[in-house]
């Protein structure tokens, strides 16, 4: 376990995290491989929906990590297959359980993996920039849509063109970028803003899982 | 000062130059006389400094063969493929335990002793950030770069256009592109320890497609060996950087008598850009303070 992150002196409420320790903990994710089987043909189930942008951040992040490893998606029957924690745990030969980071456990009798959340795949990608001032608070529950109103014009669960799920990602990182530090009740939350160099507010969940790794 | 000093037995120097042989050999012997291997690279246009440096003849300086070099473009690949053609030999070389990256314009700024000892603490030693941390028209690698004419660069208003505009095209996919790499960017002078050398080298074999990517980035002599450094297990060993440069504007100034207090403070076992022709006076201070034993430095 490592030391929680650093107080900023000139943010006395919010915590701005080491560069080089967001390295590390990306690094990590390179256990991935151990998982996934010889073939790294991957499934990925439990799809976050359009509005939750912090799990459009995270599906974002695992895309990102497996490409990099080179997996190729296949279907369940002959593939491992990756839960993100959404909708019902499927019945499958291989089953990976990677839920949001301090979600409530939904699969019973199944671990999740020991591992960082796959945001941070993102680290190193995604530019800064220069600060912006004020606090954002980013939503309680997992729903996005009065912060960017593009949501609102989307048609409910069809699935996003890739095209249109990186615009809608680039609107969440300027709308972050413009402000100073982030108040974030998700620990998800927590990771985009540290993703994006700026400092969160932090809770007991993001004490627990910042300090996990 | 022993003549024959072996305190930098042990250490590859890969050197870029293309001008200025006075000042060249001036580096190259000092570095010669207290037994660091050198690897020098001549832009094959350097016709009257690959002349001087063959008459000199200085001992443990190896010259890249014409056929090997490159015709280095400001800011193109070729830049890095030289550096490459200079880290193989290097590596080759029996005994190598760390390795810097100098031009023709560096300067030691400790005597021999104390530079060994600076460098030779088992870490790397550059400047080295995360590209995403620096602002977004100067370092970043979201930028597409087109090449033109090895060396006419410059002089292309085309391709100058192209360049400029080439944010047009969108960013590049860096995610894709690197693999999962976390693009890095600093300063081109580096330090590396022979066995993170070897690592990155045979990362870089071993992947194809990361050369490819760096092909289309700007300036890419200033991320290529800092990402790639990222991608071996010897990124943790850092230490303070080793080249120290005054930049005025967008470039690095010519250091002059002014200049030398800072780089010494700096922390950094080498500076530039010095020039004999400019300014006579840094040079002679800089090599005399390097040609200094041990115990008078401590005192001055």
């Amino acid at each position: 376990m490592t030391a929680l992150p650093q107080r900023d002196p000139g943010h006395r409420d919010s915590w701005h995290l080491d560069p080089w320790r967001l390295e590390r903990i990306k690094r990590r994710l390179d256990a991935l491989p151990q998982w996934l089987g010889a073939d790294r043909r991957v499934c990925l189930a439990g799809q976050p929906p359009v509005e939750d942008i912090e799990g459009q951040f995270r599906l974002a992040g695992l895309r990102c990590l497996l490409t990099a490893l080179g997996a190729r998606p296949a279907p369940a029957a002959r593939a491992t297959t990756i839960w993100l924690g959404h909708g019902v745990l499927p019945v499958v030969p291989r089953l990976l359980v990677w839920p949001a980071p301090g979600a409530p456990a939904r699969a019973p009798g199944a671990a999740a993996l020991p591992l960082p959340d796959p945001m941070h795949a993102l680290w190193g990608l995604l530019a800064h920039h220069p600060p912006g001032t004020g606090l954002l608070h980013l939503p309680e529950v997992p729903d996005w849509r009065d912060m960017l109103p593009l949501l609102q014009r989307l048609p409910g669960r069809m699935p996003l063109l890739p095209r249109l799920r990186r615009a809608l990602l680039a609107r969440a990182q300027r709308l972050v970028r413009a402000h100073a530090e982030v108040a974030a009740p998700r620990v998800a939350g927590s990771i985009l803003a540290a993703l994006l160099g700026r400092g969160f507010r932090p809770t007991p969940a993001t004490d627990a899982y910042w300090g996990q790794w | 000062m022993s003549a024959a000093s072996p305190a930098l037995a042990g250490l590859g120097c890969l050197v870029l130059a293309h001008d200025n042989p006075a000042q060249l050999l001036l580096l190259l012997g000092w570095l010669s006389r207290h037994g660091a291997a050198c690897h020098l690279h001549l832009d094959p246009r350097a016709a009257e400094v690959r002349g001087a440096v063959e008459r000199a003849a200085l001992p443990g300086v190896a010259l890249l063969p014409e056929a090997a070099s490159r015709r280095i473009a400001w800011g193109g690949f070729t830049m890095v493929e030289a550096t490459l053609a200079l880290l193989r030999a290097a590596l080759a070389r029996p005994g190598v335990t760390q390795l810097c990256l100098l031009s023709g314009t560096h300067l030691p700024l400790l005597p021999a002793e104390a530079l060994a000892a600076r460098l030779g603490d088992g870490r790397n030693h550059l400047d080295i950030r995360f590209a995403c941390m620096e602002p977004a028209e100067r370092e970043s690698l979201h930028r597409f770069w087109f090449r033109g004419v090895p060396g006419r660069q410059e002089t292309q208003p085309v391709v100058r256009w192209l360049n400029r505009h080439a944010w047009r095209l969108g960013p590049r996919d860096l995610a894709r592109g690197l693999r999962g790499l976390t693009p890095m960017v600093g300063s081109q002078w580096w330090h590396l320890t022979a066995a993170a050398a070897r690592a990155m080298l045979a990362f870089h074999d071993a992947n194809p497609w990361y050369a490819g990517f760096f092909r289309h980035a700007r300036i890419p002599d200033e991320s290529f060996f800092h990402t790639l450094l990222g991608a071996v297990p010897h990124m943790a060993e850092r230490g303070t950087p080793m080249s120290f440069q005054c930049m005025r504007g967008y470039s690095p100034a010519v250091l002059t008598p002014g200049d030398l207090a800072a780089a010494r403070a700096s922390g950094a076992a080498f500076a530039r850009k010095f020039d004999q022709r400019a300014e006579p006076e840094a040079v002679r201070l800089a090599l005399a303070a390097a040609e200094a034993d041990g115990a008078l430095s401590r005192a001055g």
